[in-house]
């Protein structure tokens, strides 16, 4: 009887190990399907500084340049024109009857690459920190010094310099000296043509701009006469959305009472 | 003795008085004349302006002086090296920080300004010379400068044909050939043959004819490709086959290029010779911009039209790309009326462009024609419109001097004060011969707008300077003032006493008056003060002079035919009430317009700025046209108009009554709907309309076909910012949606919305799925949400497929309907009987592919979005849904896909070849088995590997002497996708994340400067394109400083010479005198002759002599303490003899 009751205990034993065994299994597949399963961790961008740095920096890159290039070259321009609810800053400007305008911003790509430095400023830093961090929190020693951002528009392009220096130890030591972030745009062009017609504003106190388009194919320029005698200049690169505008005040004949 | 100053009673009070006098005169003098300051900024944040004290920015320079005449706010350039740019700037704003430096002369006298032709090896332009130089930099091109040249077509013409030819490169048993200079081909150690195609079967390079065509950047016309991707020579139809076409270039093997129809080939099927100044460049073939007619016989690029199709805006005349015109001839506006402006349109790229030369006609459009029948062409541009030179001139050639400007009245012998000159020649003034002697007085040949609806006039200073003679001049109430005038009357009674009423008097003398009358008639001045029987031609000719002085007299603009007697309503006839004899006067009346005043002896006409009619009926008129309506032209339509959203691009001329507290009446838009739908109006018990219930005529219920675009509309009788919601609301703010897809709240007369929606049986479908999702797989607590959302959101599903969209508007006085207008319609609840609608893939048409290399599987995946959940197809060919091979995956899921909802299906797309176009053919099925008929098709461009052809340096050893060294690193890429144009990046260690970008780069050259100290270096290079090509390579190369300067490590005498030996290359100089010995400059030195090795320095021999030798090497280094002292050796040849 004894052994009877061994067997069928020791049925009853290989039985409950089934059935725990099954319920396991089941809770296993019930976490996975659940979403308490071990993390899948995919190829990420923190992999790569570089993309890391540039994927979050991208937009906030395109978002001023576009901003600037809307406004005349600055953030919040000082002097401005209100067209279409943007404030459309002046780049030559008298406030004079039958006089010819003055330049504003001689330096006109020295000033929109300091514009979009100081208004990247913030973001770069932010975006450094969370790389340090999230390297950090994969065990990896890490020192960041910071330093220069400098944006240069050139010919079809504009680079971004972060001048950091990163250097990431876990095993091996990794050094990352600069992080560039280069932009197709073609704003060095669209500054180029700004610049000619401000000068025939001020020498003629006007521009012909069917000549100026004639001699730069593949740009369009719309000259929008406001009533006070400002003109806002609309350049446009075709095919692209890249576009500039400013205002002018030049020649202006008051209107006799 | 100090003598006492006593002063009588009397004598105070002069004094005090005299005082009190000065004292005020200084006050008057210091009121009277305005201040102004020369600012370096104002408190407006303008820089260098002339403004008042309280406009200055006093943190800032300023002084009450001209600003040319201050430091900080001189003229001059602001030239900046960096930027490659020169500006005329004031002083103040050329900031060094930034760059630049400020040369106080005229930007066309500094050398570095100076205009000329810029060559460099991507083109040629005409810039400044300073902006070449930073072309060069920027794109790391070499570059020269002609200044001699200041045409862009002779500029053109300098860059030469450059000596292309086919480069051939063996690689790995494999002969490749592409399209290069001599010297890009060296670079990439190729074989160069100068002048032939990659296409000529001599070269065996495997390169053969093709059919395709394409485009190439900064070139104009259409190029054939071979087969390798290589632009060939110019597409001609007629030379498709000629192997002599495909071998050589032109000038080449006899080949030359033809022009086609030298008229630019436009929409010509078989040559793709453009001609841009003939109005055509290439294009990719669009049928609805080309026409069927254009279809190119090979390829898909022809020769685009970009000259202007006729309208209303080009005059009806076809006009030519480049081509300008007038909106209305210069000569209209001898005559302008208030409103009245001139626009200048031109024709560019195939549109009609214009630009408005003046609000207030101070410029206006000139234009002139030249050549005939098709060859006829406009030129036009806006031009001065000096009119206020015309006043006050009493000379005939300034009046009627060559620049046009002025014209001249006769003054037909009536008495006037204005300043008149003799005619000495015939003249033309408005249309009429005007003979010489005549007596005339000038004025404005184009009259100018005013502001006539303001009150404070500003007369412009050039309009004073010029009337300074005249009397009129400190009393100018307005432009218009300059032509009023002053006549005499003299009338005479029978007998002597008062004028009381229905008496009658007679004109006497040159009575301005009576010209024309007898003396003996009689003018009656009846009981009601009117006179009768006076002549009033004086009083008409006065307002004709008034009207041509600008936008002055009484007229009105809105009625063609003006008549100025007939003008009832805004004028009286004279009006003259005598009241009294000698000294007495008269007063005669008009309301509007004019004014005169008829004294005893004399008659005052004043002129006066133009008013339009009173009310607003027809300030609407100004919308709608083709040119944007003006302020000026709003206010000229009626005194009630006004003029809003000015400064955007939809500015409007209404007529605002304040009292108006009506809201918009809002009314449904039968436009708005498109074919196959109706409106159905909707009315309460009452009668009262309600809304409208839109259905679709092609439906036996009337409900809306599913997943169908449709549109529907408002219109209102007055100018309105709408909103709408599915809810009703209480008030207008609580609306959640704009009406019309609008995102600012401008206002309008009419609205159009659209809307794409699901069947009730796709909704139903849906929420079935979601509901039996929850109910089988969800828990209790997950199962109660579900139903307690679906309590809340139900209604808002459209379950039934009933929808009800509510309206409301508010008008520019905020006043909005407290009732809704409501929309009412139902979706179809059926099965869908139409077919699936491919909206768009997630690759762009033409978009380019990386090459697929040997081995490498041909695939990529692809997302097909269409307008509702059905399953999709694709094939290799154009065939029936059925006969599809290939099948894609769709979950029924959706997305945002260009700002409307849509379905979407994903998959792989195989079969991909290179080098080529690669055309997929897509058809969908719906839910309900409703087949595309039609394919949509996705081209995907094949294109070629990308090629590093060169990396520098490609010398062993950089030496500098300077540490750390200035190393340049340099790549050139060819062919891939567009030809080249590439992101090139490095890394020293080549692992993953380590790469950087060149400076420059994006293009075909590709740079970035690195500075390292003395070592060994090697670089990964990698390169890769827009179409997913990349190549890597390697550099390596040591860094050495030379810091030292070069050591003699021999003298000797050879005959008569002193000779040394340095232990580098180098170059020395000596001085005998001992006075200074080794402190001299090395450029003062006198020069030792080198022998070729740069080693071996001579000099003649002189034992009298002491040598002080100075030696410095290429890195000019040189004996410590050079320039001031220091000798690489002192040699005294005594010492050897």
């Amino acid at each position: 009887m004894n052994k009877f009751i061994f067997l069928r205990n020791k049925r009853g034993q290989v039985t409950i190990f089934i059935i725990i065994a099954i319920l396991l299994i089941l809770a296993v597949l019930l976490l996975y399907f659940l979403g308490f399963g071990p993390e899948i961790i995919a190829p990420s961008d923190e992999t790569n500084p570089q993309m890391f740095i540039k994927n979050c920096l991208e937009d906030k890159l395109t978002d001023t340049i576009r901003a600037v290039s809307l406004r005349g070259g600055s953030v919040n321009p000082e002097r401005y024109f209100n067209y279409n609810d943007i404030p459309i800053g002046y780049l030559c400007y008298t406030n004079e009857y039958e006089q010819r305008c003055v330049e504003q911003i001689p330096l006109l790509r020295a000033h929109i690459q300091e514009e979009i430095e100081n208004e990247i400023q913030e973001d770069v830093i932010v975006c450094f920190n969370s790389l340090k961090e999230s390297y950090e929190s994969r065990n990896y020693e890490v020192q960041l010094n910071s330093g220069r951002t400098v944006v240069e528009i050139l010919p079809n392009r504009i680079i971004t310099r972060l001048n950091y220096v990163l250097t990431l130890k876990k095993g091996q030591t990794d050094r990352y000296d600069s992080f560039t972030i280069p932009l197709s745009n073609n704003l060095y062009e669209l500054i180029v043509i700004s610049q000619d017609i401000i000068e025939e504003e001020i020498l003629d106190g006007n521009s012909n701009v069917i000549s100026l388009m004639f001699l730069n194919q593949g740009f369009e320029i719309e000259k929008n006469l406001r009533d006070d005698g400002t003109k806002i200049y609309i350049i446009s690169e075709m095919d692209t959305e890249n576009k500039f505008q400013f205002a002018s005040r030049s020649l202006v004949i008051p209107p006799g009472y | 003795m100090k003598k006492a100053i006593n002063l009588n009673f009397k004598q105070s009070i002069i004094l005090i008085l005299g005082i009190f006098v000065i004292i005020s005169s200084l006050n008057f003098i210091k009121a009277d004349q305005a201040e102004f300051y020369c600012a370096e900024k104002t408190i407006n944040n303008e820089w260098c302006q002339m403004v008042p004290i309280e406009e200055v920015d006093t943190s800032y320079s300023y002084s009450r002086t001209s600003c040319e005449f201050t430091e900080y706010c001189s003229i001059g350039t602001c030239i900046s090296v960096e930027s490659g740019s020169c500006q005329t700037s004031p002083k103040t704003l050329c900031n060094p920080e930034q760059g630049g430096y400020f040369n106080s002369s005229e930007i066309n006298q500094i050398e570095d300004c100076k205009k000329g032709c810029c060559i460099l090896s991507n083109g040629a332009r005409i810039v400044r010379k300073i902006q070449c130089t930073a072309l060069s930099r920027h794109l790391n091109l070499v570059y020269n400068f002609i200044p001699s040249i200041n045409t862009e077509a002779e500029c053109s013409a300098q860059v030469a044909s450059s000596n292309l030819g086919a480069c051939i490169i063996e690689t790995n048993s494999r002969r490749t050939c592409y399209h290069k200079t001599g010297g890009e081909c060296q670079s990439s150690q190729g074989e160069f043959h100068e002048g032939f195609l990659c296409s000529n079967p001599q070269l065996g390079t495997g390169c053969l004819m093709s059919n395709r065509t394409t485009c190439v950047s900064g070139k104009n016309e259409v190029y054939f490709m071979d087969s390798c991707g290589n632009i060939a020579n110019v597409y001609d139809f007629s030379r498709r086959a000629s192997t002599l076409y495909w071998s050589y270039f032109p000038g080449y093997g006899n080949v030359e290029l033809s022009t086609g129809d030298n008229l630019g080939n436009i929409r010509n099927p078989r040559h793709g010779y453009c001609d841009y100044t003939k109005g055509s460049t290439c294009a990719r073939y669009d049928v609805l911009k080309d026409g069927l007619q254009a279809k190119p016989a090979l390829g898909n690029y022809v020769c685009r039209n970009l000259n202007c199709r006729k309208s209303p805006l080009t005059g009806n005349l076809e006009r030519k790309h480049g081509e300008s015109w007038c909106s209305k001839p210069l000569e209209y506006f001898e005559n302008a009326k208030p409103g009245d402006v001139s626009y200048l349109l031109y024709c560019y790229n195939g549109e009609v462009k214009y630009e408005l030369c003046d609000h207030y006609r101070n410029s206006l459009c000139y234009e002139e024609r030249t050549g005939t029948g098709a060859n006829a062409i406009s030129s036009a541009g806006c031009i001065l419109n000096k009119w206020q030179e015309c006043f006050g001139q009493d000379e005939e050639r300034f009046c009627l001097g060559s620049d046009k400007k002025c014209s001249v009245v006769p003054t037909n012998e009536y008495p006037t004060n204005a300043n008149t000159f003799i005619l000495t020649e015939d003249a033309t003034s408005k249309g009429i011969t005007l003979s010489a002697g005549t007596e005339v007085q000038c004025i404005p040949k184009y009259p100018p707008g005013l502001k006539f609806w303001e009150a404070e006039p500003i007369i412009p200073s050039a309009v004073l300077d010029n009337l300074k003679n005249l009397e009129l001049n400190s009393e100018l109430s307005s432009i218009c003032d300059i032509s009023s005038d002053v006549c005499k009357v003299q009338y005479y009674r029978k007998s002597s006493g008062w004028l009381p009423w229905g008496t009658s008097v007679r004109c006497e003398g040159n009575n301005c008056l009576c010209i024309g009358l007898k003396d003996e008639d009689r003018i009656y001045n009846n009981d009601r003060g009117k006179q009768e029987n006076l002549n009033n031609d004086w009083v008409i000719y006065q307002n004709d002079i008034c009207t041509l002085t600008a936008d002055c007299g009484g007229y009105s603009n809105t009625n063609p035919n003006p008549n100025f007697l007939d003008i009832s309503g805004i004028f009286h006839f004279l009006e003259f009430a005598a009241s009294s004899g000698r000294g007495g006067w008269g007063k005669v009346m008009a309301r509007e317009g004019w004014w005169a005043r008829r004294a005893h002896g004399t008659v005052d006409f004043t002129c006066k700025p133009w008013q339009p009619i009173l009310g607003g009926e027809d300030c609407s008129k100004c919308n709608g046209q083709l040119f944007p309506c003006t302020e000026y032209q709003c206010r000229s339509l009626g005194k009630a108009c006004q003029f809003i959203q000015g400064d955007s691009d939809n500015p409007l001329c209404i007529y605002i009554d304040d009292e108006d507290v009506i809201p918009p009446i809002i009314n449904e838009r039968e436009e708005s709907l498109i074919e196959d739908y109706v409106y159905k109006e909707i009315h309460s018990p009452t009668s009262r309309k309600l809304g409208v219930e839109i259905e679709y005529t092609q439906s036996e219920d009337g409900c809306l076909p599913a997943f169908e675009p449709f549109s529907f509309g408002i219109e209102l009788d007055k100018l309105g910012y709408c909103k709408f919601d599915y809810e009703r609301t209480e008030d207008f703010d609580e609306m959640e949606f704009t009406f019309g897809n609008e995102d600012r709240n401008t206002f309008a007369l009419n609205y159009t919305q659209t809307f794409s929606l699901p069947g009730v049986k796709h909704v139903q479908e849906e929420y079935e799925s979601e509901e039996t999702d929850a109910y089988e797989y969800g828990s209790l607590e997950e199962i109660e949400e579900f139903e307690s959302i679906m309590e809340l959101i139900r209604p808002s599903l459209h379950l039934n497929g009933e929808y009800e969209v509510y309206v409301r508007c508010k008008s520019l006085n905020n006043a909005y309907n407290i009732e809704e207008f409501m929309f009412k319609f139902c979706m179809e609840d059926q099965d869908d009987i139409t077919p699936p609608i491919i909206r768009g893939f997630d690759w762009q048409n033409e978009s380019p592919l990386a090459f697929f290399g040997e081995g490498e599987t041909r695939k990529i995946n692809v997302k097909v979005y269409i307008n509702k959940p059905s399953q999709c197809k694709w094939s290799l060919e154009d065939k029936t849904y059925e006969s599809m091979e290939n099948s894609l995956n769709c979950q029924g899921e959706d997305e945002i896909f260009n700002n409307h909802l849509a379905y979407f299906c994903d998959g792989e797309l195989t079969g991909l070849e290179n080098n080529q176009e690669n055309d997929f053919y897509f058809r969908c099925n719906s839910s309900f088995g409703v087949m595309n008929s039609e394919s949509k098709r996705l081209t995907l461009i094949g294109t070629t590997p990308l090629d590093i052809t060169s990396i520098s340096p490609n010398v062993t050893t950089v030496k500098s002497g300077t540490s750390p060294v200035t190393v340049p690193l340099e790549v050139r890429t060819y062919a891939g996708y567009q030809n080249g144009v590439a992101t090139c990046q490095y890394s020293s260690s080549g692992n993953p994340g380590t790469y950087s970008t060149f400076s420059n780069t994006n293009s075909q050259q590709h740079s970035t400067n690195l500075y390292l100290e003395e070592g060994s270096y090697g670089y990964h290079i990698r390169c890769y394109d827009n179409a997913g090509n990349s190549k890597t390579g390697v550099v390596s190369f040591n860094v050495e400083t030379d810091t030292s300067p070069p050591i003699v490590i021999r003298v000797y005498r050879e005959a008569n010479n002193l000779k040394i030996i340095t232990n580098e290359e180098a170059t020395c100089v000596y001085s005998n005198v001992i006075n200074t010995g080794c402190m001299y400059n090395f450029e003062d030195g006198q020069t030792m002759t080198r022998t070729s090795s740069n080693k071996i320095h001579s000099t003649s021999w002189d034992y009298r002599k002491i040598f002080y030798i100075k030696c410095k090497d290429e890195f000019e280094n040189q004996p410590y303490g050079a320039g001031s002292g220091g000798c690489s050796i002192i040699i005294k040849p005594f010492e050897f003899e």
